[in-house]
């Protein structure tokens, strides 16, 4: 690229995020990933989660889980969780010792019940803006899109608070314009572990995650990536399993 | 049916209190009368009771009577703020005309005595301050025995018996009064002539730690409540400074000159006393109250009172010198501060924070406490899950479980297929069972299971099998 397109972009990127120089972020273990996404997940910006389908909802949500435990693995301050009450929660409420289990400490856990969408985008301005919080995760329910005004709060108070937002969308949340970036999740089935002639034990989890849209990330024609991730909740990672074992998934006839 | 109360003009029709409804309507054949509701007139006796703790804070209305409303108000220590005894029972009845109500006014050493003069000395429509002592005896003397706060059967048999007033009686033997009429009827004599003294039951608990704000014109607008809010905030903060303490919560009362009392209250997580984050507090509280129309501010507001009831010492800290645990410190106080506003916005059972019970069912393992509730100050632990439990549950679960049609194996093995919300998924992955049985019927054995395409549920067979002979199957948690 031409010295002088370059420092324009950086002009350009500076006025935009408000920040000059680089950008700061996230990693979240798995290299290639954080590659395209730019280093990581980004700090003081709207990261946004999107079912590929109704069914990846919940998908959506335990890969948000995952990057909750990634944050608070590494960052100081709580994790605030904040919910728009007005959706149905047709995939049921959040179970403490199941998210200890992944590695969010329930004692570092903040939960926030807004009773419409409304409370919903002024209380997550308000997370946002907080500095010292190891992240936000925000579940939209459909009802709760950000039109350009709004969504440009929640941007700047992110940028205020240096703060980790992940919008987790469902199906019909319309895109939430200024994010830093976009991943479309898929469920994916995980590597089974064998367990004598039964059937095999699911793995750790795993998703297939698809980069919409990274700012300062990788350039935007090869931007439809899409990665295998697992979450180690040892070492509380995502990692890409070995291509060796992208395999088909063995079945436990084999151990018949 | 009987008249038990009347407005001007009835009297001057010449009605009267216990008069037959049927003779009232015969002298006076428009009379308008409304059926009496003594649960309003209570709860309205005691609205007033709140608002009249502008003048003292130990209020308490008169109980174990029938239609008869009055309110005991100790002004002890009270009564110079208004310019003495006879400035404040002025004050009183002012009050109470400007609320439309005919009101009368006694201070006497005790309640008993008070009480016998208020309703029936002459002088009492426009308050009567009576003196200590033998004075005292001898102006409670003169009064009806109804003034000692007995009931109409006791009243009417010492009527029968010719003992019509208390100087009467109390020139009888008390001996013979107690063993004819009971001891209660000597000791409301000794506590009406200022003999012995009586505990009132205040309706709002005493909160030492308050100051009040007069006004000198009636706010209106939220602009102005919200100034005057702030001030008050500023000054009690000074308060707590003096003692070195921090509030959990503040109780705002504000007074509005029609006689109702609003109460606007902030919570927060941890004790402290600074003023702005506490009028940012209750600046919320006041905009949630508006939102939902719940502040309606009438007339005017003309005294603010705020309170801390629950107090803390606080100890001087420190700054650390440590950068990482300042920066520590500092993020747990924004989170603090987080959470004390968002609790006021939307309220505090709203925001909140898992807590752990020790219990083998699923759904009752967990609690949700709130983050700044000052009831439950202190009971906020940092509470940790069992490890070896949190690593077999879900990350969601289901408000209640939901039943599904699951073909498993035979006789307890793992379901191989199941068809949920009209979607029908094929096991790929299970893990299991683990059984949790409350009682053999209710018994469950839980599988953590993955279907083909990679989504995760926890599922569980109600009732043991071999004991059962149809268990059933039902969906409890995703994400497992």
């Amino acid at each position: 690229m031409r010295q002088d397109l370059a420092y324009l972009r950086a002009q350009i990127g500076a006025l935009e995020t408000g920040t000059h120089g680089e950008a700061r972020v996230l990693a979240t273990g798995a290299r290639a990933f954080d590659e395209a996404l730019g280093g990581g997940l980004a700090l003081g910006g709207v990261s946004e989660l999107v079912p590929a389908s109704f069914m990846d909802e919940p998908a959506n949500i335990s890969f948000s889980l995952a990057c909750g435990a990634i944050m608070m693995a590494q960052r100081p301050g709580d994790l605030v969780i904040v919910q728009d009450g007005g959706q149905a929660r047709s995939w049921g409420s959040f179970y403490g010792p199941g998210l200890q289990g992944r590695g969010l400490a329930c004692a570092r856990i903040m939960l926030v019940d807004a009773p419409d969408a409304k409370r919903f985008q002024a209380c997550l301005e308000e997370c946002a803006r907080t500095q010292g919080l190891a992240g936000v995760l925000a579940l939209a329910g459909a009802k709760s899109g950000f039109n350009l005004a709004g969504a440009r709060r929640i941007q700047l108070a992110a940028e205020h608070g240096q703060s980790l937002v992940l919008l987790v969308q469902s199906l019909r949340t319309p895109p939430f314009a200024p994010a830093r970036a976009r991943l479309s999740i898929t469920s994916a089935p995980s590597r089974p572990i064998p367990q004598g002639p039964s059937l095999p034990a699911p793995g750790p989890p795993s998703w297939r995650v698809r980069l919409e849209r990274a700012r300062g990330g990788i350039k935007p024609q090869f931007s439809h990536l899409a990665f295998h991730l697992e979450y180690d909740d040892a070492t509380h990672r995502l990692y890409q399993p070995a291509a060796l074992a992208d395999r088909p998934p063995v079945t436990h006839q084999r151990w018949a | 049916m009987r008249l038990i109360a009347l407005n001007r003009a009835a009297e001057e029709a010449g009605l009267s209190r216990g008069m037959m409804l049927a003779g009232a309507k015969a002298l006076v054949p428009d009379l308008m009368v409304a059926d009496s509701d003594h649960g309003e007139e209570t709860s309205d006796l005691l609205a007033l009771a709140r608002w009249s703790m502008r003048w003292t804070p130990y209020v308490a209305p008169v109980k174990g009577l029938t239609n008869t409303y009055g309110l005991f108000l100790d002004i002890t220590g009270c009564a110079h703020l208004f310019g003495g005894e006879d400035g404040i029972l002025a004050d009183m009845l002012r009050a109470m005309r400007g609320l439309g109500l005919t009101a009368r006014a006694a201070c006497a050493s005790t309640p008993g005595a008070a009480f016998a003069l208020a309703r029936f000395a002459p002088d009492a429509k426009g308050g009567l301050s009576a003196p200590d002592g033998r004075a005292l005896r001898a102006l409670v003397g003169a009064l009806p025995i109804e003034g000692l706060r007995i009931d109409e059967m006791k009243a009417s048999a010492l009527r029968a018996l010719g003992l019509k007033t208390i100087g009467t009686l109390a020139g009888q033997s008390s001996a013979a009064l107690a063993r004819r009429f009971g001891i209660d009827l000597v000791a409301a004599l000794e506590r009406a002539q200022g003999y012995e003294d009586e505990a009132i039951d205040p309706v709002c608990e005493i909160i030492p730690r308050r100051v009040r704000l007069r006004l000198m014109e009636p706010l209106m607008t939220r602009d102005g409540l919200e100034k005057a809010v702030g001030k008050a905030v500023g000054e009690i903060c000074i308060l707590l400074a003096r003692y070195n303490e921090g509030a959990l919560g503040l109780v705002v009362n504000l007074y509005r000159v029609d006689g109702m009392v609003l109460t606007l209250k902030g919570g927060s997580g941890r004790p402290h006393r600074d003023a702005v984050l506490w009028a940012r507090v209750l600046r919320e509280r006041i905009e949630a109250l508006s939102q939902g129309a719940g502040l309606d501010l009438g007339f005017g507001i003309d005294l603010i009172e705020i309170g801390a009831p629950i107090v803390q010492r606080l100890e001087d800290i420190v700054a650390d010198l440590d950068p990482i645990a300042a920066a520590a410190l500092a993020s747990a106080d924004a989170l603090h501060r987080l959470a004390d506003r968002l609790s006021a916005r939307l309220g505090a059972g709203r925001v909140t924070r898992f807590g752990a019970v020790a219990s083998w069912v699923p759904e009752q393992a967990v609690t949700r406490v709130a983050m700044c509730d000052a009831s439950q100050a202190g009971h906020v632990a940092a509470t940790d899950f069992p490890a070896h439990i949190a690593a077999r549950r879900p990350a969601m679960l289901l408000e209640c479980a939901q039943p599904i049609d699951a073909i498993a194996e035979v006789p307890d093995g793992p379901p191989r297929q199941f068809r949920w919300r009209a979607l029908s998924f094929k096991v790929a992955c299970a893990q299991g069972p683990e059984r949790i049985a409350c009682g053999e019927e209710q018994a469950r054995d839980y599988y953590r299971v993955e279907t083909g395409e990679g989504h995760r549920f926890w599922l569980y067979r109600q009732g043991l099998p071999g004991l059962v002979e149809r268990p059933r199957w039902y969906v409890h948690g995703i994400g497992v």
